[in-house]
């Protein structure tokens, strides 16, 4: 990071969740369902997802309203963003509509706006996307820019995954310079895990890509693990979402995904700024606080190391 | 208890267990990963956390170092044996 990145905040944080609330077990064939994608006998009631939220709307629509939100919240005019980083999972991109990003940039008032789309990392997308966003400011005449995560499954029978039950949301949150926004980002990294890319992820080479990831973003942050206050990890099951934490060493009491999982399923991409701004209005992001931004997908493990700004 | 004590012990617990209820010791007593019991990743961590609260009541947590044995059953079993143990150890002051 250079001196400039320093003054880069990142705040507004805005979600835009799906409008229906439904409960897993009233989607059509859920036992069948259920039965084919988890352990026999697995009971469903531990994995702590209660309800999911779905989009009754088109997904422009979600993403409008999110990033409004957050430049409201910034206090940023349309018209003074540089770039929206938009970050998807692989299979959503294919829904997206072919003048989807116009189409956001109209409704927006984005005038004078560069549109990205960060994917091809699964779950991991919206951290590669805050990485991307914030490398942006290496030109001295970018002022703001918005990153946006949006996931969505229109299929009700494809929530239920053997790791997680699929929940629709779209979040957002702005970087502006020269404005301490909520936090700032130490470091970040994404790593690939080979065999998990190729369906033959193992305990072992789950652990490898998450340790190689976590000691990235701590050594480049001069930070160690012990410091790190709340991660706001992916909402995966629950069993799995506390074992991945623990084989990466992460303290079990540092997590913040329990209440979002229950209401919300894995929301993609979104989950880390969900439990993020989840945190901050019930406990509250301290200055000088460490924050760890966490995802985890099938061949893929991202981190992004955050510092509550001084206000 | 030794290892294959151990074994008698995991078969049994997976006895046990919804989702393992169908394994039985002989099965364990010669299988050389959870694979051959047809155990699976999301699996092994529900028979793991179930132990862990049955056994411990969730006195003992699980522990990073343990991850990478949960693929072969001396592994297994020996991690078995460590949580056994963490309960049977005194507290220490």
């Amino acid at each position: 990071m250079t001196p400039d990145h320093d003054e880069v905040g990142i705040g507004a944080f805005a979600s835009a969740l799906g409008d229906l609330e439904c409960k897993p077990e009233n989607i059509p064939d859920f036992e069948a369902l259920w039965r084919g994608v988890s352990p026999p006998g697995a009971d469903f009631a531990t994995m702590g997802c209660t309800t999911f939220r779905k989009m009754s709307g088109a997904v422009e629509t979600y993403v409008v309203d999110a990033v409004r939100r957050s430049l409201r919240a910034a206090d940023v005019s349309p018209a003074d963003v540089d770039h929206i980083v938009l970050a998807t999972s692989d299979p959503t991109v294919a829904l997206l509509p072919p003048d989807f990003a116009v189409d956001v940039l109209g409704a927006v008032g984005l005038v004078d706006c560069v549109p990205h789309l960060l994917s091809l990392q699964r779950c991991c997308s919206s951290i590669s996307a805050l990485r991307h966003g914030w490398h942006l400011f290496a030109d001295p005449d970018v002022s703001h820019v918005v990153v946006v995560a949006l996931d969505f499954t229109p299929d009700d029978r494809e929530r239920l995954r053997t790791y997680a039950v699929f929940g629709d949301a779209a979040t957002s949150c702005v970087l502006s310079r020269r404005d301490p926004g909520l936090v700032r980002l130490l470091s970040s990294a994404v790593y690939v895990d080979d065999e998990g890319l190729r369906g033959r992820d193992t305990f072992v080479s789950r652990q490898t890509v998450a340790d190689r990831t976590l000691s990235s973003v701590l050594r480049a942050s001069g930070r160690r693990l012990e410091q790190i206050t709340k991660v706001f990890p992916a909402n995966l099951h629950q069993p799995l979402t506390l074992f991945n934490a623990t084989a990466a060493g992460l303290r079990l009491e540092t997590l913040h995904y329990i209440d979002t999982l229950a209401a919300n399923g894995h929301c993609g991409n979104c989950d880390w700024m969900i439990n993020l701004s989840d945190y901050h209005e019930k406990v509250g992001i301290v200055p000088g606080g460490i924050y760890l931004a966490q995802s985890s997908a099938n061949g893929f493990y991202a981190c992004g190391l955050l510092e509550g700004s001084a206000r | 208890m030794g290892a294959d004590d151990y074994r008698r012990t995991f078969a049994e617990f997976l006895a046990t267990q919804p989702m393992t209820s169908d394994v039985t010791y002989e099965q364990v007593a010669t299988a050389k990963t959870r694979d051959d019991l047809g155990i699976s990743s999301l699996n092994m961590i529900l028979v793991l956390v179930n132990y862990l609260k049955e056994r411990t009541n969730d006195t003992v947590a699980l522990r990073p170092e343990w991850v990478s044995r949960l693929t072969d059953m001396d592994g297994i079993v020996s991690v078995l044996r460590e949580i056994d143990a963490s309960m049977a150890a005194p507290a220490r002051a």
